[in-house]
């Protein structure tokens, strides 16, 4: 059996080798540790999740970060893409809250894609391919600006932990050296590399993740995993796996469907798009393309079905995303297809190596190799690096606080796949959340930092994690957001900038300016097209039978005028149609500026869906902080059904909201359901007798 | 390390997480559970009991246990030689002190072994004798065991808790224990089946739509998915389906609100001039003086309601004011006429009592379309025969003529609008005969799950580029059904969705 390392001992003198990757930014360790040196935070991990808190957090405090390699700060360990429907949103959201993530994003992207661009505004995702380097320095040199942000190359094998009379609390790390270094806020983010088991066929070898088209592992975190279990953490192993990296020089491009990118790729920062500034590298962009599996390679996958890994997880199966399967699962699940597309993504651009996008499965290398070239046009390409799972532990985010604050343990924060999720993005978002946490916290500042439901897919991420915890990879999707017509990538700015400043993690005056610029332009659009009125027979006229269509059915309904707004609400009718006709008629008519194009036509075309969930989300945020009124009488005539323990308990605390009742120990799911069935009855005969006296 | 640590969320956990899960389908009821959720003490572990039949003396009692201690308790009170019964199956039982041994009863017992029990815990249960003495003994030795006597609706709550009931299944307990008439306790019965069954089946509708739109949404301009690159195919699918759903829901809807009649009450109104003999025939009918009767006219003012049972149906009948104006009708009069017509307005049933003076002037003497379900000719006794319609009951209220006939119509009139519940039904009318709707909370929201569904087909037809708002409109029905059952989550649409599609690159 080939291991992963003798294959690459093979490559080397069959395979072109790839350019060494450029030795990126060492310039970090300018920042580097010293011990005399005293923090308020202290991040564990370089990753998305860490390189989000390192930089939110230094926003508010002296920050350290500990990580295994410095020159891994921020890389990209499997797609390089950034994005996507659900996840776009989040990168967004991140952006608004000045994180890393966009700006890094813009900067390495190669190509760019509008998902759903001709589905509703709300369901769009921006999607970047990146230059892996270019990312990955673009992370570094963003975090070398910050202040307050200093590096420490080494591993952390244990927590400092104090029991006080309140209970446990962070008092600092141990290093590999070690060195004890103290501070009383500390944000775990190992990503895969908590107790990781890399795996290739049969093989399997420790190791948190293999360096980027290297048979070299970086090692896992073993010590720290221990410190978890024996500090009672609730762990379960989870996997996830990379597909092996092509040679793009073999393969045959020529028979392969091309995918460009979009003509105005838009990217993710909200300050360059207000500029009106273009993508940094979109004269270089690449080209995607596509090829699919066939027969031929499902039966090479069945057939080699016994060489796959046995996990630790689901009984040897691994508990691995469902939405992100090996190729293996996607033939075995379903028989009946005849092909699965794959996407081939070039890595960069000034590089041959290519992603194969969908075909993750840790077969041995030389079976990978087969698969591979079973697919049309690949007949001849060699992979560089096959590819290989690793499975590792994560905690039970269901033991985390909504400030992603451990419940046992004060000041100490998790964030990332740690907490079960997966995706780079959804590692991001939880970093920021625990860095303004975990900075606040340093600061002695009371204030939690909390995205609700209603605020954002930061909001509608957490509150999964930390209510319902995870039992496998969890990603985001728009549909877990109750409010998605609200939750717009084109809005991110408008719903969470403010909030970032009030919270100290927006200094940036371009920002703030961009973001008041926008509220205005936004404000005037839609304004505009209220006012704008035309007869319907005039729309008709002018706009085709694309905005007559409804109307033309009665002659009577010609003679009434319509407002742009009205006009504009009909779904196929785009704000650029009806602003052609605007300038035409109108010729001191400015349009909308570019950059809140968008926001202009969702809040236009959701006008009627915006309200109601407006109205929704009033009801969420009232029965979050849903009032018990204060002269409320816990006896048996009232709540009938409430045990006697309960009604001790509420009479003895008296708590002021919903939201507090719950948090008292003994009263139960059902007595909050009858308490807040009360609190509603007794409201509605309330506005019953008021509405009888008027 | 196995991956089934998972499982081991503390049970006080778990608790919370289906509560969140039966709340996330309701905004307003969505809690925010931010601070610590940690385990109350010894609330799963302890055994509770309670006498689940009336306070003796009766025939036969019953003694109920639930919880980890129960069967440990049957083996306490019973000798060594008695072996536990297979779960569900009655045995004979002696029954002793546990630590007197003094001898209780000679009775049953049966055991249920969570979760499959009413309460989802163990449940044992003794038939004993229902003498006080034989109870009061039996329920000693039980407390002497160590268990706790259950608090008010424990056994329910306990039930709710451990996912054996939903909202919908306490709320049709509760009308059960709670039901006055027959025909109540027939349509709790069905409710706490029938009705969630058919509600399930629509949210599942549901929700397969949902794991369609959503994944053309989500899905279908990155993956792997052929047929989510054309939308339209799965769209023709999920709209029939939702089409279909839509009328199911829109006959249910036009069940004349039958439900709801049984449930609160079918209300009666008696209607008339003054002096036609409303108030007698109130008392005739409640068997009891709750009307003052006078000569006098218009001597009722406010509305009198009783309770009747009629062929089973909880029927409430007012008397009303006789409805007169003019200028020898007083303030409280005219305010008892007000009254009077409003109650008119609201009845499900109108009872109009003709006295010697003909029709009221309000409502005219046409007799034809009226409100009026029945028509009532009182003082027969001091009519000439030829002078009685043949539209109406002739009765008297001082002799008692007519009044078996008038109960018997009347009695007719109030089946007829309720229908048959629970009884045969033709095989033709299959499903849309049942009565699910029985609360007014429970029509609003099929209601509102009725118009989204109906916006829903209207954007269909716009194609792709209006899916994000069809699919709103399903997210806001299965919300509504959801309500109504109380369990609904995305990650019963992620379910779905990933059993049907091939999603993921």
């Amino acid at each position: 059996m080939l291991s992963i390392r003798s294959l690459r001992a093979l490559s080397t003198s069959t395979f072109p080798l790839p350019p060494a990757p450029p030795s990126s930014t060492p310039s970090l360790l300018l920042t580097t540790h010293t011990p005399t040196s005293t923090y308020g935070t202290i991040i564990i991990g370089g990753g998305h999740a860490g390189c989000e808190a390192l930089s939110s957090s230094s926003t508010l405090t002296e920050t350290l970060c500990i990580t295994q390699n410095l020159a891994q700060v921020g890389e990209l360990s499997c797609n390089p893409s950034i994005g996507g429907i659900g996840k776009g949103h989040l990168v967004r959201e991140i952006d608004a809250l000045d994180g890393v993530m966009g700006k890094a994003a813009d900067l390495g992207c190669c190509h760019f894609r509008m998902l759903n661009e001709r589905k509703g505004t709300a369901v769009r995702g921006p999607r970047g391919q990146m230059d892996r380097d270019l990312y990955k320095s673009a992370v570094q040199n963003i975090l070398k600006e910050k202040e307050n942000l200093k590096f420490l190359e080494g591993a952390v094998e244990d927590l400092i932990i104090e029991e006080t009379g309140e209970g446990k609390v962070i008092r600092g790390v141990i290093t590999n050296t070690g060195e004890s270094i103290l501070s009383s806020n500390v944000v775990v983010t190992t990503g895969t590399f908590l107790g990781g088991t890399l795996m290739c066929g049969l093989e399997r070898y420790a190791g948190g993740r293999h360096l980027r088209d290297s048979e070299q592992v970086e090692p896992p975190s073993n010590a720290l995993s221990q410190t978890f279990r024996k500090l009672n953490f609730d762990i379960g192993r989870l996997k996830t796996g990379t597909p092996p990296r092509l040679n793009g020089d073999t393969i045959d491009y020529d028979l392969l469907e091309k995918q460009g990118s979009d003509p105005n790729p838009i990217g993710f920062d909200h300050v360059r798009q207000f500029k009106g500034l273009r993508l940094p590298m979109e004269k270089d962009f690449i080209t995607c393309f596509k090829t699919a599996t066939n027969e031929q390679t499902h039966k090479l996958c069945l057939e080699y079905e016994h060489l796959l890994p046995k996990y630790d997880g689901a009984d040897g199966d691994g508990m691995g995303p469902r939405y992100c399967p090996s190729i293996y699962k996607k033939v075995q699940r379903f028989p009946e297809r005849n092909g699965h597309n794959c996407f081939l993504e070039p890595e960069g651009i000034n590089t041959n190596i290519v992603y194969p996008n969908g075909m993750s499965g840790p077969y041995p290398p030389e079976i990978q190799q087969k698969i591979i070239n079973s697919m049309y046009g690949m007949e001849k390409t060699e992979i560089i690096v096959p590819g290989y799972d690793v499975e590792y532990d994560f905690i039970n985010p269901i033991s985390l606080k909504h400030t992603l604050e451990t419940k046992d343990i004060a000041g100490l924060y998790l964030a990332g796949q740690i907490c079960g999720t997966t995706g780079y993005e959804e590692a991001a978002a939880q970093g920021v959340v625990a860095g303004i946490n975990a900075g606040l916290r340093a600061r002695n500042d009371d204030r939690e930092f909390i995205v609700g439901r209603d605020e954002g897919y930061i909001g509608v991420l957490v509150d999964d994690l930390v209510t319902k915890g995870v039992s496998e990879p969890y990603r985001m999707f728009t549909s877990r957001s109750e409010y998605r017509l609200s939750l717009r990538a084109d809005n991110a700015d408008l719903r969470l900038t403010r909030k970032g400043v009030e919270f100290g993690v927006v200094q940036d005056p371009e920002r703030v300016d961009a973001l008041e610029e926008r509220k205005k332009e936004v404000e005037r659009g839609v304004s505009e097209l209220e006012k704008f009125r035309l007869f319907v027979s005039e729309w008709n006229e002018k706009g085709g039978d694309k905005m007559g269509g409804t109307f033309s059915a009665s002659s009577k309904k010609k003679s009434v005028k319509k407002s742009a707004h009205e006009v504009l609400r009909m779904p196929h009718v785009t704000l650029s149609d009806i602003e052609e006709i605007m300038e035409v008629e109108d010729p001191s008519f400015t349009p909308v500026s570019l950059n809140s194009h968008d926001t202009v036509e969702a809040t236009v075309k959701y006008s009627a869906y915006l309200h109601r969930q407006e109205k929704d989300m009033d009801s969420w945020r009232k029965s979050q902080g849903l009032l018990i009124p204060p002269d409320i009488v816990y006896d048996r005539n009232n709540f009938p059904t409430l045990k006697e323990e309960e009604l001790q308990l509420l009479k003895k605390f008296r708590p002021g909201t919903l939201g507090d009742a719950n948090s008292i120990q003994g009263i139960t799911p059902q007595g909050l359901v009858y308490l807040q069935q009360f609190i509603r009855k007794r409201g509605r005969s309330r506005d019953r007798k008021r509405a009888s006296q008027k | 390390m196995a991956f089934t640590t998972m499982a081991l969320v503390t049970p006080r956990i778990m608790t919370k997480t289906s509560f969140a899960r039966i709340l996330a389908s309701s905004p307003q009821l969505r809690l925010y559970s931010s601070s610590s959720s940690s385990a109350t003490a010894d609330f799963e572990d302890d055994t509770i009991y309670a006498l689940s039949t009336s306070s003796p003396p009766s025939a036969l009692a019953i003694v109920r246990l639930s919880g980890p201690e129960s069967i440990p308790t049957l083996e306490k009170l019973t000798s060594t030689d008695f072996k536990v019964p297979a779960p569900r199956k009655m045995s004979l039982a002696k029954l002793f002190h546990p630590i007197t041994k003094q001898p209780l009863d000679e009775g049953m017992a049966v055991i249920f072994k969570g979760p499959r029990s009413f309460t989802g815990e163990d449940v044992v249960e003794f038939h004993i004798h229902g003498s006080r003495g034989v109870v009061d003994g039996v329920i000693e030795a039980v407390s002497d065991s160590g268990l706790r006597a259950a608090e008010r609706g424990e056994f329910t709550s306990r039930a709710f808790q451990n996912d054996k009931l939903s909202l919908l299944e306490v709320e049709s307990l509760h009308s059960l224990l709670t039901s006055q008439t027959s025909t109540q306790r027939v349509l709790a019965l069905s409710t706490s089946s029938k009705v969630v069954e058919i509600y399930d089946s629509w949210r599942e509708t549901l929700i397969k739509a949902m794991s369609h739109t959503e994944a053309i949404i989500d899905f279908s301009s990155d993956s792997d998915n052929t047929d989510l690159q054309q939308p339209e195919l799965i769209y023709g699918g999920v709209l029939n389906n939702v089409i279909e759903l839509r009328k199911k829901m829109e006959s249910h809807l036009h069940d004349g609100y039958k439900g709801e009649l049984i449930t609160n009450g079918v209300k009666v109104c008696l209607t008339g001039l003054p002096n036609a003999g409303k108030s007698s025939i109130i008392n005739i009918l409640a068997s009891r003086d709750v009307s003052i009767v006078s000569s006098t006219p218009g001597t009722t003012r406010d509305v009198v309601t009783v309770q009747l049972d009629l062929g089973g149906v909880l029927c409430l009948v007012s008397d009303t004011a006789g409805l007169r104006e003019g200028e020898d009708v007083g303030e409280v009069e005219s305010e008892g006429v007000k009254r009077a017509l409003r109650v008119r307005e609201e009845a499900d049933i109108v009872v109009e009592v003709v006295g010697l003076d003909g029709r009221d002037s309000i409502h005219g003497d046409d007799g034809e379309d009226d409100d009026v379900d029945l028509r009532v000719f009182n003082k027969a006794d001091l009519r000439e025969k030829d002078e009685l319609g043949s539209s109406g009951i002739s009765i008297s209220c001082v002799n008692g003529d007519g009044v078996d006939k008038l109960i018997r119509k009347l009695t007719e009139v109030v089946k007829d609008r309720v229908g048959n519940v629970g009884g045969e039904k033709s095989e033709k009318d299959e499903g849309s005969e049942d009565i699910i709707i029985t609360k007014r909370r429970h029509r609003e929201h099929v209601e509102a799950a009725y118009e989204a569904l109906c916006r829903f087909e209207t954007l269909a037809i716009e194609g792709e580029a209006a899916v994000d708002l069809a699919s709103e409109e399903l997210r806001v029905a299965s919300v509504e059904i959801g309500r109504i059952v109380g369990r609904v989550d995305v990650e019963d649409v992620l379910d779905s969705l990933f059993n049907d599609f091939c999603v993921g690159k």
